[in-house]
């Protein structure tokens, strides 16, 4: 039956396009705010990955022009005794990184939170190290450890204690050691001021409650901080680590160079003199995937460990 | 169980004075609320009896013995508070657990005690949630239960009901009094909810600005206010208090600044004249009397009316309980029974007797 008069004009009002229904829609206005960023992220980011993840399957020496070569260089790193040693110094570097960044971190949150006359001080004092350029750290540490004239072997002449005097960076089984002190102390403010943050948000009266149950200051401590603070230990442990995986070729360049003897070298150190000393970008390149896939692993794993014990505590 | 002394007791924050010589005796089992509004130091005195804060003058005893400087957890009291205050990352059980383990008390006895205040507080089906499972009224159960596996000689509590809605503001009262008469524990309850202090406590300490300015039952409190803060304060809603001067005589009268005049039986002469503040609750107005007023607003609760109206350019609050249809503008006659007019000095606002002794007049002159 033919339809009139109102119900065909209502068939014959205007339906928007599909084209202009996906123009005026929300999720379109949020892709097109979020399109610049996306270019960005592509070009400096996904491009460069994915093109080096191609790179290292090649033999590029950075001129001519780079042919495929498989899995050539990742098969080869397992041999690669200088490699394989920085990987080593990698996992001494995260290990005692991790550590020290908390613990320390912690207590001078604690601190910090605890103290009343000149706080403002002391909170400046402790982020300072944060602000200073890897170049001046490298070259204050530089001289603070030199055995002649440095600082810390004239503080232990000074105290009696002549016979804990050592070449701090020449010597091989302390200067990793050394190098990850410069590194803790230059990242500590940073640390506390997450953990003095977090500190600052738990609930002061749960503390009463504690100290009403009969709770000392190490139970408080112990049964009440650690729990409650379980976030903000995970966020710091992730900085920690990835930092220390990833971020570590300032500090050791600036005071090492990777020496001596290969002492103090880590996996990123030993990229850079690969690519850029030895030639060999397509090798370097490897190494940094087999570096980020170790680290993607371990990220991965501490994520799912952490995500237990919060759910248990 | 145990008496309670506070004797003396200032507190002063960065020079600031804080509490104000507070006295107060609270006998072995007796529950004691300490009401008044918001800044007048009743957490404080709390939280100085607990022991998280000291005195800065003055004596706190427990059972005879000076407690000033004892910490918290030699002093054998337990608390509630007002947000709970409970351990987020611990099960209700472990919540329950927690200071008994940390006196070093053996396993099944603290299994015994947990058990036996979840049986009480009927908390047996949340031991295993944590807190952030529970509902308020939940909640508020599981912090009572922590401080009653303690058995301790006194419970304190910081305004337990405040962020609870009012339904289960009166369950958890009643609760709370249960609680109170299973275990003849000392208790001393701090709130600003005058309802909740007159329906619960033995006694109550009403406090303005550091000070006390009655202790009493809550019904002598109620109906014998010492002062104007008290007698505004306890009672809802709040007494008339109205400004004027007293005519003496057989038949004296109280006549407002305003104009609106009250009779108040025989005055003595000594009054004649005098300035005094009149005070008479809002459910002793009763209809049909010479007082001429007019409606200003009218609030039906369901079975209780209440009126605000102005009498000779007095604002006047009325409380009547029965459905009463009084509409904006209306007249109402209304009076009041002498015996129900309260007189406080303007000066001081202190609860004035009319009576001829030498004293009161003296005091007044």
């Amino acid at each position: 039956m033919a339809r009139s008069g109102p119900e065909q004009a209502n068939e014959d009002a205007w339906q928007p396009s599909r084209l202009s229904r996906l123009i005026e829609s929300d999720g379109f206005a949020a892709a097109v705010m979020i399109l610049p960023a996306t270019l960005l992220l592509g070009t400096f980011f996904l491009w460069p990955f994915f093109y080096g993840v191609w790179l290292s399957m090649t033999n590029w020496d950075g001129f001519s022009q780079p042919a495929f070569i498989g899995l050539r260089n990742f098969t080869r790193l397992w041999s690669d005794r200088i490699f394989l040693g920085a990987l080593e110094n990698n996992v001494i570097f995260v290990f005692w990184v991790v550590i020290l960044k908390n613990v320390l971190g912690l207590a001078v949150g604690l601190l910090l939170q605890r103290a009343g006359v000149g706080r403002a001080f002391f909170r400046a004092s402790i982020f300072l190290p944060v602000t200073m350029s890897f170049v001046a750290v490298g070259l204050l540490w530089s001289w603070i450890y030199n055995p002649i004239f440095g600082l810390l072997n004239a503080v232990l002449d000074f105290t009696g204690m002549s016979g804990l005097k050592l070449s701090w960076l020449g010597d091989a089984n302390v200067a990793l050691y050394s190098v990850i002190a410069v590194d803790v102390w230059k990242w500590l403010g940073f640390h506390s001021v997450i953990y003095l943050a977090g500190l600052q948000a738990l609930p002061t009266e749960v503390y009463d409650s504690a100290r009403i149950d009969g709770a000392s200051a190490w139970h408080r401590f112990r049964y009440i901080t650690v729990p409650l603070m379980m976030p903000v230990i995970f966020i710091n442990t992730i900085l920690a680590f990835s930092g220390a995986f990833v971020r570590n070729f300032d500090i050791v360049y600036v005071l090492t160079k990777g020496g001596p003897n290969h002492a103090t070298e880590v996996v990123l150190t030993d990229m850079m003199n690969r690519a850029f000393s030895d030639g060999a970008i397509g090798y370097a390149a490897a190494m940094g995937y087999v570096l980020f896939l170790i680290v993607v692993v371990l990220s991965v794993g501490l994520l799912m460990l952490m995500r237990r014990w919060r759910l248990e505590v | 169980m145990a008496e309670v002394e506070l004797r003396g007791i200032r507190k002063s924050f960065s020079g600031t004075e804080i509490l104000h010589d507070v006295n107060v005796d609270i006998p072995d089992g007796e529950f004691v609320a300490l009401v008044g509004p918001s800044g007048c130091g009743k957490s404080t005195l709390l939280r100085l009896l607990a022991g998280l804060d000291h005195p800065s003058g003055g004596k706190i005893l427990i059972d005879g013995n000076v407690v000033n400087f004892l910490p918290p957890k030699r002093r054998d009291i337990a608390m509630v508070f007002q947000s709970y205050a409970l351990y987020p990352h611990m099960t209700v059980a472990r919540n329950m657990a927690f200071s008994l383990k940390l006196k070093g008390m053996a396993e099944d006895e603290i299994n015994t005690r947990v058990s036996e205040a979840a049986r009480m507080l009927d908390l047996e089906p949340l031991l295993g949630r944590k807190p952030s499972e529970l509902s308020g009224g939940q909640r508020q159960r599981v912090a009572m239960g922590r401080a009653v596996v303690r058995e301790p000689k006194v419970f304190l509590f910081d305004e337990p009901l405040s962020n609870l809605d009012a339904k289960l503001r009166v369950q958890m009262r009643g609760e709370i009094k249960e609680l109170h008469r299973k275990l003849g524990t000392t208790i001393v309850y701090v709130t600003h909810d005058q309802i909740e202090a007159l329906t619960m406590a033995d006694r109550i300490v009403v406090m303005n600005a550091g000070r006390v300015e009655q202790i009493g039952a809550p019904l002598d409190v109620y109906d014998r206010p010492e002062t104007t803060f008290v007698a505004g304060f306890v009672g809802s809603p709040a007494m008339n208090l109205l400004p004027g001067k007293l005519t003496a005589g057989e038949n004296g009268t109280f006549t407002s600044d305003k104009g609106l005049s009250l009779p108040v039986g025989a005055v003595p002469s000594a009054f004649d004249g005098r300035p005094v503040i009149c005070g008479f609750r809002p459910e002793h107005l009763v209809a049909g009397g010479t007082i001429d007023a007019a409606v200003s607003v009218s609030e039906p609760t369901g079975s209780e009316t209440l009126i605000l109206a102005k009498a000779k350019g007095e604002q006047i609050t009325v409380f009547v309980r029965d459905r009463m249809d009084a509409r904006h503008g209306e007249r109402i006659g209304l009076s009041v029974s002498p015996e129900q007019l309260h007189f406080f000095a303007p000066d001081n606002g202190r609860r004035m007797e009319l009576t001829a002794d030498q004293e009161t007049v003296a005091r007044i002159a």
